[in-house]
């Protein structure tokens, strides 16, 4: 009886006692970091690291998305002792659970920062689900001339920046997650969104010329030819040799990648008219099926083969040349695979040039060797800089639009 | 024993109790270092490691089928009752230990994860007096609670795995043969004793309704159990590879935190660590309870509630000896020793008696 009621009394108790949050803040104290950006610092083994705070009363309010953040940045010789500086700094408690991107300045990123990402993995307060960027300049100026033209917050604007990329493929998000696991992958090398300022000039820089009967130039953030607007711009990925950058891909050759990954949702692409070499045709382009690639072993010497599979519909016909007829269709097919192959095959060379391994040719080699062992004892990145790639397109031509022909301007 | 409910329990009831002792491993490390150990065949391990203590099993309940009694009384009659000492102590120091060592991972683990500014003492404390109150509800509790968490728990773990569908790069798996199909066998030889709580069963014959019951339930929960690591071994692959899955300290914790299917769907591991902290708690109970019967059994103690209390303290200390989590590890894979002694050693001692002493029986009769 009386073992029944001291049992009931202290499991009473420890109920009481447990309710709530161990720890328990308001979220007025707390600060809330949503961007953390990380440069190289002018003294040498030290890092500039820049926290782009929510100020947490208006955060997720619609109000003016500048004045809704903060943005410190101190110099310190690692992540942690950073917080520690921020700490002293700022009334509130600093909070990384909510970062939503983590950016690193370019210097840096070439520096490599192999000590720096075991540390943000094994500290609980970071999530492989924050996504990562690599500015062009530094982190501290992304973060600075970053004000969202729209009013949302900035947390909201990173996740729908970096949800809309798969709009064009001219950009792909990379989550922290993804990024570690091809650093320490042998089968595939890391790749992260490119970020970058624009001056605003309406001058942009062309980084990837188009290829003969392609339209398109590549570009990299920062060189998009803009006025107007927010300045900040994602185009084209940083491409990695385990943790150091060592080159980009501008906005085609990432459409490419994000080919060869199987994420390619859908894009506009503009060819050079097969019949009237002046003109142009768009299409609106989109992956058939996964990519279908397959790596063999020909003498210890791999040979990559590159399947790929479009599907396409006319968007845009000014020449008044009837693609839509069978005839004529083909044409344009057959247009659209030398771009895609031409620029699929230049993407793949530059990779095995700078030894990037992004498009991750090294899993399907995998299954070709029996035991884990010798699969680590082949060395794929070496090998794969000497790799033969066949890349075949196949684009089908389903849909002509909302026109079944086109009748030419008089 | 009053608390034992001779004969009551049936199948579900062996079942859950089998499950929440076996499986709080494959939240723990355990998965990570045998991740190691194996790489992408780790699954052929666990098929193995879950087959071998069925025959454990199946072994003891043909001892059971023979020879009457409590695991003392079996051991006493086969092989004497210096013999029933030294095998039902080892086993007490199995449960207790293996109870002990839970409790220190799950501390630890809660620490890490979800009460970060708690004092290490409050959280074994608090994990202690809490396995320790389950205790003394008697195993009946103990085991219809865990029939209740089991289906939760299992369905928590597979929504965690689907919805991780996004992140399984299939090629992880190969080369299928990973560090070697001898090294495969190996490891689930020699993990085999980490199943050691499936003896629970027989440890606690007494309590279920015959030995029907245990085949049956250890049959199902082995299968269980085997499937649900299994595939939690694929999917971990899958999603993390064999470099970066053999890094992590809490394996369901990281796959939980990684689930992000959209702006609304994500952050779903405070969900997961209270499943993972139930099952925790009944592991540690179980364990201890199955430790305190025995020394009941032993010492011939007509009721198991008045040691709850000491057995409790037992484990609480036992739990904070350790001076870190790396050495309560090395602790873990070298206790796995002493498993397998518990699953191989003394189910084959007692099954070659019985067979020795039928066949001398059949002698005896026919001269």
């Amino acid at each position: 009886m009386y073992i029944r009621l001291i049992v009931w009394t202290i499991l009473l108790g420890i109920g009481m006692l447990l309710t709530g949050c161990n720890g328990s803040r308001e979220s007025e104290e707390v600060a809330y970091i949503v961007a953390i950006g990380i440069d190289k610092a002018e003294q040498e083994g030290m890092i500039k690291v820049s926290y782009q705070i929510a100020r947490p009363n208006v955060e997720g309010s619609k109000g003016k998305s500048d004045e809704d953040i903060i943005l410190l940045t101190n110099t310190a010789v690692t992540i942690a002792e950073s917080l520690n500086l921020l700490n002293s700094t700022t009334s509130l408690v600093p909070s990384m659970s909510h970062i939503k991107v983590l950016i690193v300045g370019e210097e840096l990123a070439h520096k490599g920062m192999a000590d720096m990402w075991g540390s943000l993995k094994r500290f609980r307060e970071y999530r492989g689900s924050m996504f990562v960027l690599v500015a062009r300049g530094t982190a501290r100026g992304f973060l600075e001339e970053n004000k969202p033209i729209f009013n949302i917050s900035i947390s909201k604007y990173y996740e729908t920046m970096l949800s809309s990329g798969i709009e064009t493929g001219y950009y792909l998000r990379t989550s922290f997650h993804q990024f570690y696991i091809r650093l320490k992958s042998h089968s595939a090398q890391p790749y992260i969104t490119l970020v970058g300022i624009s001056p605003k000039l309406g001058e942009g820089r062309i980084t990837t010329k188009s290829v003969p009967g392609g339209k398109i130039d590549g570009y990299i953030a920062g060189d998009i030819p803009i006025q107007g607007g927010n300045p900040v711009e994602f185009a084209g990925t940083a491409i990695f040799s385990g943790d150091k950058m060592v080159g980009t891909l501008s906005t085609t050759e990432t459409r490419m990648l994000a080919m060869l990954l199987g994420e390619y949702s859908h894009g506009f692409l503009t060819v050079v008219d097969p019949l009237v070499s002046k003109s142009f045709v768009n299409v609106i382009l989109r992956l058939g099926s996964k990519p279908d690639i397959k790596v063999v072993l020909t003498e210890g010497h791999p040979v990559i083969t590159v399947k790929i599979m479009l599907e396409g519909e006319i968007s845009n016909l000014p020449s008044g040349i009837n693609y839509e007829e069978d005839s004529f269709l083909a044409l344009l097919e057959a247009q659209v695979n030398k771009v895609c192959q031409q620029e699929m095959v230049n993407m793949i060379r530059y990779t095995q040039e700078v030894g990037s391994d992004v498009a991750g040719f090294g899993y399907y080699i995998r299954p070709l060797f029996t035991n884990y062992q010798e699969f680590l004892a082949y060395d794929w990145f070496e090998q794969y800089k000497q790799a033969e790639v066949n890349v075949t397109i196949n684009t089908k031509i389903r849909r002509t639009g909302l026109m079944i022909r086109t009748y030419p301007v008089k | 024993m009053k608390e034992l409910h001779i004969g009551k329990l049936g199948i579900a009831d062996g079942i859950a109790l089998v499950f929440v002792i076996v499986m709080p491993r494959v939240f723990l490390s355990t998965i990570s270092n045998l991740l190691e150990q194996d790489a992408q065949i780790l699954w052929l391990s666990m098929v193995i490691y879950s087959a071998i203590p069925l025959g454990a099993v199946l072994m003891m309940i043909y001892v059971h089928n023979r020879v009457e009694g409590n695991i003392f009384m079996v051991c006493q009659q086969l092989i004497g009752k210096i013999g029933a000492w030294l095998v039902v102590l080892t086993y007490i120091v199995m449960f207790i230990s293996n109870s002990a060592l839970i409790l220190r991972l799950y501390a630890e683990y809660t620490l890490q994860t979800a009460l970060p500014r708690v004092e290490f003492q409050l959280a074994i404390v608090w994990y202690a007096v809490s396995a320790g109150i389950i205790c003394y509800l008697g195993i009946e509790a103990l085991t219809r609670t865990s029939s209740i968490v089991m289906p939760f728990s299992i369905g928590g773990l597979v929504i965690v795995l689907l919805l991780l569908m996004p992140f399984y790069i299939g090629y992880n798996l190969t080369p299928w043969q990973g560090n070697g199909i001898m090294q495969a066998v190996h490891t689930g030889i020699r993990g085999a004793g980490y199943n050691v709580g499936v003896l629970s069963l027989i440890l606690l014959t007494p309590a279920f309704q015959n030995t029907r019951t245990i085949k049956k339930a250890a049959f199902y929960v082995i299968s269980y159990t085997a499937i649900l690591r299994i595939c939690f071994i694929l999917v971990y692959i899958l999603v993390f590879g064999v470099a970066v899955g053999a890094e992590k300290t809490m394996p369901l914790f990281e796959l939980a935190r990684l689930v992000y299917l959209n702006q609304y769907i994500q952050r779903i591991e405070a969900l997961f660590i209270i499943v993972w902290v139930m099952i925790g708690l009944l592991a540690i109970a179980g364990s201890l309870y199955i430790g305190l019967y025995l020394i009941a059994v032993l010492l011939k103690l007509p009721a198991l509630r008045p040691i709850v209390p000491l057995g409790v303290i037992i484990v609480a200390n036992l739990a904070m000896m350790p001076p870190d989590i790396g050495y309560t590890l090395q602790v873990d894979q070298h206790l796995i020793v002493l498993f397998d002694i518990g699953i191989y050693a003394f189910p084959a001692i007692l099954f070659a008696m019985t067979l020795w002493k039928k066949r001398r029986k059949r002698l005896c009769t026919s001269v």
